[in-house]
């Protein structure tokens, strides 16, 4: 068959070219469909991605927006006509101030009730307006809030800030401030604190929020985090941060308080 | 012809144009890179004892290669051979097992394993010529571990990961093997049709074989290169 062994030699290297070509051709097959596949992968995922944010963006806009309609309302509709009785209890105390002087004194005291109700409805109204909030910048609306909240002078609260000031575009500020709130609302509501400390920290690449009280903290935080449990407030707020980029964590033991950590990067995209 | 005059011998074949030189470098790059990068993921400690099988089994067909020329292949080299095809088809089975991701796959292969075992045992036992079965023997476990690495690729196909492959680890460990068996088997049927002139025509065949080796251990080599970039891929 083979009458030398480079006859031979031609012919292994033939076969085993021949092998190690279609191997490689094999190879290269897999690995171009596989590129191609995992390019039309990402493709998708960043779509999907891309459809999750404007989701996002859409479902906070129309927050927003139900905010705005909100404050109006109480501001043009229910705050006026509480001016209104307010002003007709004034008229009433002066007709009978000189006939009855015993209503005259239960007067001035409904019309300071009414007052206060003014009052706490501009409160109510100017914090869900996108609008003030905007036109007050972020700190000055967590002053805001926090002021509103020592009235109720159940809680020792501290606010501090550090670092450079650095201006955010409106729509991430009334962001960050809308996460703030549910996480105010939410210590005063659920945490059972005496103490509440707020601390705004500027760094050169990002904005670091810690908001920390000394309530019962959160049993079962993972269960009340994960999907189907009942803590849909906090997973709003992690939407909310994963939006603007950034991210939430949040440390709580029961007994132990809760801190929550905010970071927000400075970028938008 | 003493120990080290036969070793000294069969590194300057002059018919294997150094090939048997450059596939114990690659081997040895190979060791030397995996005890520097000291690879954490259990495929790795797998391919380095399939390496370690494939390094042995090429030196004692080095140090074997002088003896052959004065005496006929004996039984006891094709005995050696196959052992270590066996041996290294059992480690390969638990690289692969490692690499695969869809469990229905590594059933399939599991079978697959099985099958072999069972057929190599049958065939070790009741072949009546020990020499002229080797290469037959060697062909058929080639030929499965190729069966194996197309399990791997369409496992690969079917993935949803969107990690480029070049960047994968495992999918150098097995280009590498399926490229080595690829040449393999049509230089051992060769042998096999030529047994009785064995003698005579082997050192045409080394340097093919040497290269098939080469490839192999340098594939080994990137896959462990891959892993030193991508510290976070883990193997089940």
């Amino acid at each position: 068959m083979f009458k030398e062994a480079e006859e031979l030699f031609v012919f292994l290297m033939i076969n085993t070219a021949a092998m190690l070509l279609f191997s490689v051709l094999f190879i290269g097959l897999v690995h171009i469909f596989r590129e191609r596949q995992s390019g039309y992968l990402k493709h998708v995922q960043a779509l999907e991605c891309r459809h999750r944010k404007v989701g996002l963006r859409i479902q906070s806009a129309i927050r927003e927006q139900t905010m705005q309609l909100l404050s109006s309302e109480l501001h043009d509709n229910i705050g006026l006509s509480l001016s209104l009785a307010r002003m007709q209890l004034a008229e009433l105390e002066k007709k009978i101030a000189g006939v009855k002087k015993e209503l005259s004194g239960e007067i001035k005291q409904t019309s300071k009730l009414i007052g206060s109700a003014i009052s706490d409805l501009t409160y109510l109204s100017r914090s869900l307006s996108p609008a003030f909030i905007g036109s007050m910048g972020l700190i000055a609306a967590i002053r805001f809030e926090l002021e509103k909240i020592s009235t109720l002078g159940r809680y020792k609260i501290s606010f501090v800030t550090s670092g450079e000031l650095r201006f955010l575009d409106d729509d991430r500020e009334l962001s960050i401030f809308r996460m703030i709130q549910e996480l105010l609302h939410n210590c005063i509501k659920y945490a059972e604190a005496s103490e509440l400390s707020l601390a705004l920290k500027y760094q050169p690449e990002e904005l670091q929020i810690f908001i920390c009280d000394n309530g019962k903290g959160i049993r079962g935080l993972k269960a009340s985090v994960a999907p189907g449990g009942h803590g849909s407030g906090i997973l709003s707020i992690r939407k909310r941060a994963q939006m603007l980029l950034g991210r939430c964590d949040i440390i709580s033991a029961a007994g132990q308080g809760t801190r929550v950590h905010l970071f927000i990067p400075y970028k938008s995209e | 012809m003493d120990a080290p005059n036969l070793i000294g011998y069969s590194f300057m074949l002059k018919d294997s144009f150094g090939t048997s030189l450059l596939a114990l470098g690659a081997a040895l790059a190979y060791l030397t890179v995996w005890m520097i990068i000291r690879p954490r993921q259990s495929a790795h400690y797998f391919l380095l004892v399939y390496a370690l099988l494939v390094l042995f089994k090429l030196i004692f067909y080095l140090c074997y290669y002088p003896l052959s020329i004065t005496q006929p292949a004996s039984w006891l080299h094709y005995s050696f051979q196959e052992i270590f095809m066996l041996s290294e088809w059992i480690c390969f089975y638990f690289i692969i097992q490692r690499l695969l991701k869809s469990s229905r796959l590594q059933r399939i292969h599991y079978r697959l394993f099985l099958l072999v075992i069972m057929v190599s045992l049958l065939v070790l036992l009741l072949k009546e010529n020990s020499i002229r079965g080797a290469g037959i023997f060697s062909v058929m476990i080639a030929a499965f571990q190729q069966l194996a690495c197309v399990l791997y690729f369409i496992d690969r196909i079917y993935s949803t990961e969107t990690t480029s492959l070049r960047k994968d680890p495992g999918f150098w460990m097995i280009a590498g093997i399926f490229m080595h068996s690829s040449g393999f088997i049509p230089a051992m049927l060769a042998f096999e049709i030529l047994s009785d002139n064995l003698q005579r025509f082997r050192p045409a065949g080394d340097p093919i074989l040497f290269t098939l080796y080469i490839l192999l251990f340098l594939s080994f080599l990137k896959s462990l290169l891959c892993s030193r970039k991508q510290k976070n891929y883990l193997y089940s």
